[in-house]
């Protein structure tokens, strides 16, 4: 089967998506099967529903290659129209909001709303607001106070507290 | 009673002084996240369900539904102001609407687009008034067989037509499917897929997954196009009030674009975007300057505006009377409905005509909230979007980290939801619509019950969903549905050869 010409770098995301379709299809219907079948409970117990979409997941996988194959309106696969290009900056950008974020809920409940919250926002406002520190600053610490009384005030949602008495 | 009556009674309800604030700021909530570029009518009621914690159903739910279709009104201020559309049914109104703003006239082209919204709006909810008990009433005669078929119809349009690629689509539907089957299984009692995790024995929270798929995943999307750049902002200029031709020209493409929009509102899959697309190409093809079109047409923004609203109403009529939501947005309205212990559908009209009744007739009031907002006000709203990016980001992962922690008090969901977030992430950048997870998950547990129970009352007997005509209709539909995307290009090119022969 010869493929449609289509630029390397966008295919190569399709074909990862691809693999990662069959391998969570593979994995669900293994963790599916293992699951022990009660003897007393409805006749078709708790695996039918999980194997039909396995089966499921696994079609997808056959449609993507169709779609891989298959050219749309935009004379590319029509797999690959839409796609945008990962660049190398823009995901070491998320790998490190994702980090600094992971670090924040780690600390959420630990340090309290209040501190976590001002150091997290001032961290990203230093990154993608540079150059403005005291709006940075302003900011960060307003909308964390504010936010802070009217949840924990008003609306009498509980917020964790952490190391600070209040 | 007919619905006349019954809709005097919901105004009884929707005008006690409470609920009349509460329509008001759930408008204006609407309206200002709309109007921020990024943040979308799902995500919206999303973050700001905690606010509605410890609110009265009635009041929290017209709240919820003001923020809705304020999010939906919002969203072309950016369209037209900054050619960034809020969501994906504002991209035809960035067309004309953002060349009306360049050559001067960007308070018509806001004017037109809240008059239209209103107009749309309030014929969309006269139409849900008049629909709404005729369909459930005929819903009461839907068996599990009959709900598993529908719940497919719903799932399977939404998937085939919210992309380019099926396969796309049935992914983000299968996905949503499996992680709808993580917890304990209600039928049986028994654990699954839970890794002996204690956190995962109740399954994933839809505020963890809407949370992480529409608003983490924007601010990543958001602060991406920060480093690459931002569009200019188009100062508000020209008179907010159209002249006697341009009301003239726009009068026609709203009352067509409320039907088109009305009907694709109702069709679970089709939506507000499909609905904005067919108004503007109908405009187009109706228009004695095609030509014209994309350099400031007022036909371009008023037909879309009108479709884009209507669609609001519409989608609120499967949602309402079968239980059944039909786009991402109604999705995240209906688990709000569950989290307040109400199953929307047939019997929730018996049962709490007060509460739907005054949801239906709140929408009246909301569409005229809407409108005095949009038109004197927009200037403010227009504020808004000189906010820096980098400011404002940062603060939606912190109003997400308190939505899902208000909830249960887990940080295990915060990183559930920052997980969420990349998965998000990584669908906007493959193309892979989300609508369909957030519908499969949030009707993957019923679509189970209704398909074990329908098997169980027939001896295991499959045959039981095509004995009925509902049935055997829905499954039509839904084949028909999967077939669109390899057919309409199929017809496409033929249309082509055809012109070209």
């Amino acid at each position: 089967m010869n493929l449609p010409s289509a630029p390397a770098p966008r295919r190569l995301p399709a074909i990862l998506m691809l693999l990662a379709t069959l391998a969570t299809a593979a994995a669900y219907l293994r963790a599916t099967l293992a699951l022990p079948h009660p003897e007393l409970a409805d006749p078709l117990g708790p695996q039918i529903f999980p194997i039909l979409v396995s089966g499921g997941l696994l079609l997808c996988a056959l449609l993507m290659v169709v779609d891989l194959w298959r050219t749309g309106d935009g004379r590319i696969p029509v797999l690959l129209e839409g796609n945008l290009p990962f660049d190398l900056h823009s995901t070491l950008m998320v790998v490190g909001i994702t980090t600094w974020t992971g670090v924040y809920f780690f600390v959420f409940e630990r340090v309290g709303f209040l501190l976590s919250t001002v150091v997290f926002l001032l961290g990203l406002m230093s990154v993608f607001n540079a150059g403005h520190r005291v709006t940075n600053l302003c900011t960060a610490a307003g909308f964390t106070i504010g936010a802070w009384l009217l949840f924990t005030r008003v609306l009498s949602v509980r917020l964790p507290q952490g190391i600070l008495p209040f | 009673m007919d619905a006349f009556d019954h809709l005097l009674n919901g105004f009884s309800v929707a005008t006690q002084p409470i609920n009349l604030a509460y329509v008001f700021l759930g408008c204006l909530l609407g309206t200002v996240i709309g109007v921020l570029p990024g943040i979308g009518p799902a995500a919206a009621i999303a973050l700001l369900l905690p606010i509605t914690y410890g609110i009265e159903p009635t009041s929290s739910l017209i709240m919820l539904c003001g923020i809705y279709y304020g999010a939906m009104y919002g969203g072309s201020t950016t369209s037209i102001l900054i050619n960034t559309p809020g969501e994906s049914s504002s991209v035809m109104t960035a067309l004309d609407g953002y060349a009306m703003a360049r050559s001067g006239r960007a308070g018509a082209a806001l004017a037109i687009s809240a008059i239209a919204s209103f107009i749309a709006g309030t014929a969309s909810v006269v139409l849900l008034s008049l629909l709404a008990v005729p369909l459930a009433g005929f819903a009461l005669r839907f068996g599990p067989a009959e709900y598993f078929t529908l719940m497919l119809f719903a799932m399977t349009s939404v998937a085939a037509l919210t992309g380019a690629s099926l396969a796309k689509g049935l992914l983000s539907m299968f996905l949503g499917l499996m992680f709808a089957t993580i917890g304990i299984d209600l039928q049986s009692g028994q654990q699954r897929f839970t890794f002996d995790m204690p956190e995962l024995q109740d399954g994933i929270g839809f505020i963890v997954v809407v949370v992480g798929l529409f608003a983490i995943a924007e601010v990543f999307i958001g602060l991406e196009d920060l480093l690459k750049g931002r569009s200019e902002i188009i100062r508000l200029s020209g008179s907010l009030w159209l002249t006697r031709d341009e009301w003239r020209r726009s009068l026609m493409p709203i009352v067509r674009g409320t039907g088109i929009g009305f009907f694709k509102g109702v069709l679970p899959g089709a939506g507000a975007t499909i609905a904005t697309i067919l108004s503007y190409s109908v405009e187009r093809m109706l228009s004695r300057d095609k030509a014209k079109f994309g350099t400031g047409m007022i036909e371009g923004v008023a037909g879309p505006e009108a479709a884009n609203n209507a669609s609001t109403g519409g989608a609120m009529v499967p949602l309402l009377t079968l239980g059944v939501p039909g786009s991402g947005s109604t999705a995240v309205l209906l688990a709000a409905f569950i989290m307040y212990g109400l199953q929307p559908g047939p019997l929730l009209f018996e049962k709490r005509p007060d509460l739907v009744w005054g949801l239906i007739a709140s929408m009246y009031i909301g569409n005229l909230v809407l409108l005095i907002l949009n038109l004197p006000l927009v200037g403010v709203f227009v504020r808004l979007l000189h906010i820096p990016i980098g400011l404002l980001l940062p603060m939606v992962v912190s109003i997400s980290a308190i939505g899902i922690f208000a909830v249960n008090g887990n940080i295990f969901e915060l990183y559930l939801a920052l997980g969420f977030g990349v998965i998000g992430y990584v669908f906007r950048k493959m193309a892979i619509p989300v609508a369909p997870l957030v519908l499969s998950l949030v009707l993957g547990g019923m679509m189970e019950q209704s398909f074990r129970q329908a098997m169980t009352i027939s001896g295991a007997d499959p045959g039981v969903f095509v004995r009925s005509p509902i049935c055997i209709a829905l499954l039509a539909a839904s084949a028909l549905a999967l077939s669109i995307p390899f057919v309409a290009p199929l017809l496409r090119r033929f249309g082509r050869r055809t012109a070209a022969a």
